[in-house]
């Protein structure tokens, strides 16, 4: 697939982590957007693990193969919440018929932390990915 | 043939043991250098050390090259095979030359 | 001249005697020990020890990078049991030194304990990051110590140049 495969371990989770941080930075722009009928739809990310068996399936065979169809994690979905809150501001030309308009049920504070924990999640990505390339460099040394 | 040993865990007794055995159990009781062998067993490791250092070259280039220290402990013995037939070849010219400059 | 023919008798002696052992030694040869001093026990047991300790730094890397995957469970590699208890015993004999080495491997274990987080993922990233170091440096050790096994095979085959 490619040289040195163990870094796409690492790598596919800061891709998938600044994805994160994207959905929600993008909520969190959304927080109090309104376009009348329809209503900004939350969105979250869905990740789960992600599994590189190449050529062939060879997963459960023995251990090393197992091992090696590792892939790290990935966003597998985004699932949209389309739910709303109610404010009550008849001034607003896009009120309904009792003075009522709908806006996005997203709490920035949540968004916040979601971002903080994937800025954790790719600092914590960042050590794995030079460390695994020390390890590689390390290699090196052996015919030295 | 020398089996080098590094010890692992608990160095002293490991090397008590080793060291009481150091007839390694493959090999047959000579008192004689087999030359021919040596020279034999000399060939034939360069040959699949050289082997499997063309099978890695051909994985990297094919792109399935993870565990980079295999490719690098395998440079390092098809050097060192190399090595050996080098200086085994030299020793044999040494003595043939020898013996050739006595029968005068 | 009476010289000459004595040494050429006795060279013809020695080249009789040359073939002789020769001869014998073609009945005796041992079996081909293939690569015997590239295959030793220290050799064997350093390349499976960093085979190991790689796989140790995908599955680690592979629990990092899934701390927050729901429903995902930590793993861990396994090394190097089978030769710890053998040791531990102090009165084992070379063979089953040998043999213990040939069959070292590398097991895959699964933490199904259950979790602290609602989500059912079980992953300690602390715990994890300090595993991580611990494989970085076992790698380096490891490649030390072959790299000085190496340097004094060649040491030896080239006396020391």
């Amino acid at each position: 697939m490619s040289f040195l495969r163990s870094l796409n371990i690492p790598g596919s989770s800061l891709t998938a982590q600044k994805f994160r941080m994207e959905i929600a930075a993008q909520n969190m722009a959304n927080a109090a957007s309104n376009a009348g009928s329809r209503v900004y739809a939350k969105k979250t990310a869905v990740l789960g693990e992600r599994r590189d068996y190449g050529a062939f399936k060879r997963e459960y065979s023995n251990a090393v193969n197992e091992i090696n169809s590792y892939g790290g994690v990935e966003v597998k979905s985004v699932t949209e919440d389309a739910s709303f809150k109610v404010e009550y501001d008849p001034q607003n030309p896009l009120a309904d018929e009792n003075g009522y308009v709908k806006i996005p049920n997203i709490d920035t504070t949540e968004e916040m932390i979601e971002m903080m924990l994937a800025s954790r999640a790719y600092e914590a990505n960042v050590t794995a990915f030079n460390a695994v390339k020390q390890m590689a460099e390390k290699a090196l040394e052996i015919g030295k | 043939m020398v089996t080098p040993v590094s010890a692992a865990g608990n160095a002293e007794i490991l090397n008590k043991i080793l060291a009481a055995g150091a007839k390694p159990a493959k090999e047959t009781q000579e008192s004689f250098i087999p030359f021919e062998s040596i020279f034999k067993e000399a060939v034939n490791n360069v040959k699949l050390t050289e082997a499997v250092v063309q099978a890695d070259a051909i994985k990297v280039a094919a792109g399935d090259a993870d565990a980079l220290h295999t490719l690098t402990v395998d440079m390092a013995k098809a050097d060192i095979a190399l090595q050996m037939l080098v200086q085994v070849r030299n020793k044999a010219l040494e003595a043939y030359n020898e013996i050739m400059r006595i029968t005068l | 001249m009476a010289n000459a023919n004595s040494r050429a008798g006795c060279f013809s002696f020695v080249l009789i005697y040359f073939y002789l052992v020769l001869f014998y030694c073609r009945k005796n040869i041992r079996r081909f020990q293939m690569r015997s001093y590239l295959e030793g026990l220290s050799f064997q047991v350093l390349q499976k020890s960093l085979d190991a300790v790689w796989l140790k730094q995908r599955v680690i890397n592979n629990n990092i990078a899934n701390a927050e995957t729901p429903g995902y469970k930590s793993r861990q590699v396994k090394f190097g049991d089978t030769l710890e208890k053998l040791i531990k015993k102090q009165s084992f004999d070379k063979q089953s030194l040998e043999k213990a080495v040939a069959e070292l491997k590398p097991k895959l274990l699964v933490n199904n304990s259950t979790s602290d987080s609602e989500s059912g993922n079980n992953v300690v990233l602390d715990k994890e990051e300090i595993e991580l170091a611990r494989a970085q440096l076992e790698y380096s050790y490891i490649v030390a110590m072959l790299a000085s096994e190496i340097n004094r095979l060649k040491y030896a085959i080239n006396s020391g140049k």
